[in-house]
């Protein structure tokens, strides 16, 4: 595995082919990978919607290392948008370099910790977490039905 | 004194100094040594991230899906909001409350006393 580090795959040419077979070849998941779209210019918005229909129709996995973007626009309903490279995760930000013989023995438990995540059902998780949250956010909005009751009985007095 | 030092040194001042230099390029630079300890500890930062992120997917998740306290605190609210639903409108519709006082004002003001 390589080491964690951010792999930039430059988006020169808002086409189709280009940006899949660049995404086929970017360690997605395995390595945070940037994606700069910034160079599209006018096409930047297409060159999104390219890229997170990539990660739609071949189901990718951007775990446990996310795909980040950088582009000028300012959001993106799915995929993680940054302006620049200083606004990205900075622990990433590391120089490449060869490991020495304790760095890689660190390296090689990391790679069995990224290994054993790759078992993990991350879409049964995802369904887990989502169920919870919303039947929470349920218990919330009721908790605070009820407070408003108390609140008026409680101005009633007696 | 210093004259007669200097010239014991004759001839073996390259070498010394040589040596001097040697010793200062085997030396890892301080640079040299930061990185070495960044990318120790980056990487036993990376290995705890993975455990935590471990943690909440497997265990957390396998907690959640299986002891949700969900049921029991929907139900719990249900009968809180029904008890003090009850209690207000008990108050709501007693003789003396606000608001009948002020409905009984908006009738007589409509229909006379």
């Amino acid at each position: 595995m390589p080491l964690p580090l951010f792999r930039v795959v430059e988006i020169l040419e808002v086409r189709r082919s280009s940006i899949w077979s660049k995404l086929v070849n970017a360690p997605i998941g395995k390595q945070p990978v940037v994606v700069d779209v910034r160079t599209a210019r006018d096409m930047e918005l297409e060159a999104l919607e390219l890229v997170d229909e990539y990660l739609e129709e071949n189901n990718v996995r951007d775990f446990p290392y996310k795909l980040y973007v950088l582009t000028n626009l300012p959001q993106h309903p799915r995929l993680e948008v940054f302006k620049s490279w200083d606004d990205l995760p900075s622990f990433f930000k590391k120089k490449n370099r060869p490991l020495n013989m304790k760095e890689n023995t660190l390296m090689a438990k990391v790679t069995l910790k990224q290994n054993s995540m790759e078992n993990i059902n991350f879409s049964e998780v995802q369904e887990t977490l989502a169920s919870y949250a919303n039947k929470h956010k349920m218990l919330a909005k009721k908790q605070s039905y009820l407070d408003f009751l108390k609140d008026i009985s409680e101005g009633l007095g007696g | 004194m210093s004259d007669d030092k200097d010239d014991d040194l004759a001839g073996f001042r390259d070498f010394i100094e040589g040596d001097k230099l040697l010793r200062r390029a085997s030396q890892p630079s301080k640079k040299h040594k930061r990185d070495g300890f960044e990318m120790f500890s980056f990487l036993e930062l990376e290995s705890k991230r993975l455990d935590k992120q471990h943690k909440i997917l497997e265990e957390s998740s396998y907690l959640l899906k299986n002891c949700d306290p969900f049921t029991t605190l929907n139900k719990e609210l249900n009968k809180d909001i029904l008890v003090t639903n009850i209690k207000l409108m008990n108050k709501l519709y007693k003789k003396d409350s606000p608001m009948m006082k002020s409905l009984e004002e908006v009738f007589k003001g409509l229909f006379g006393a």
